[in-house]
């Protein structure tokens, strides 16, 4: 996204579903499996501080 | 970390709550380590995630502007936190969404600048609301 452009959070997050991501200890996370049973809060941090 | 303190109340809830972050999964550790929380927490150093949530690139004044200022000054003292030195791309903003089963982004807060960020009450507050 373009610096300054407002943010455009999706209405489903389908295209958040299929990313893998490493947690803490290195194991991999689907994004997808996160709410596939209950729903699911997601926060994206700015800084780790 | 507000986050951290209100884990019961999301588990409460029925939610899962992830935190996510733009770095390595070393400097994640890192993180829970010096935070002293237990919240997992995934490390997305291509930020591919950010970009898929429509989280925003800040421009010099969301990162700089009087306002920003301001409020980092107030939310530093209120918690007694100190921001350390960031790592990753630092005009990455952040957000918070609630996704349920289906798929459906319920609810979502993404920062419009630096200063801008949900409190855990806020995204609480949607849960509830969903959950009712």
């Amino acid at each position: 996204m373009p610096a300054g452009r407002k943010p455009s959070p999706p209405s489903r997050a389908d295209r958040l579903a299929g990313i893998v991501l490493p947690d803490h200890e290195c194991h991999d996370v689907q994004l997808g499996d996160l709410w596939s049973e209950r729903p699911a809060a997601l926060v994206w941090l700015r800084h780790y501080g | 970390m507000q986050l951290h303190r209100a884990r019961t109340e999301f588990e409460d809830a029925g939610a899962t709550l992830v935190l996510i972050g733009q770095a390595t999964p070393r400097h994640a550790a890192q993180f829970r380590r010096r935070q002293g929380i237990q919240l997992p927490v995934l490390a997305d150093e291509e930020r591919v995630s950010y970009k898929a949530a429509g989280a925003k690139v800040a421009g010099i004044t969301d990162l700089f502007g009087p306002k920003v200022i301001a409020k980092g000054a107030i939310t530093g003292a209120r918690h007694k936190t100190i921001q350390s030195r960031t790592i990753g791309n630092t005009a990455q903003l952040g957000g918070a969404m609630v996704v349920l089963p289906d798929g459906d982004v319920a609810w979502s807060h993404m920062s419009k600048d630096a200063g801008d960020n949900a409190s855990p009450e806020e995204i609480l507050a949607a849960l509830r609301s969903l959950v009712a």
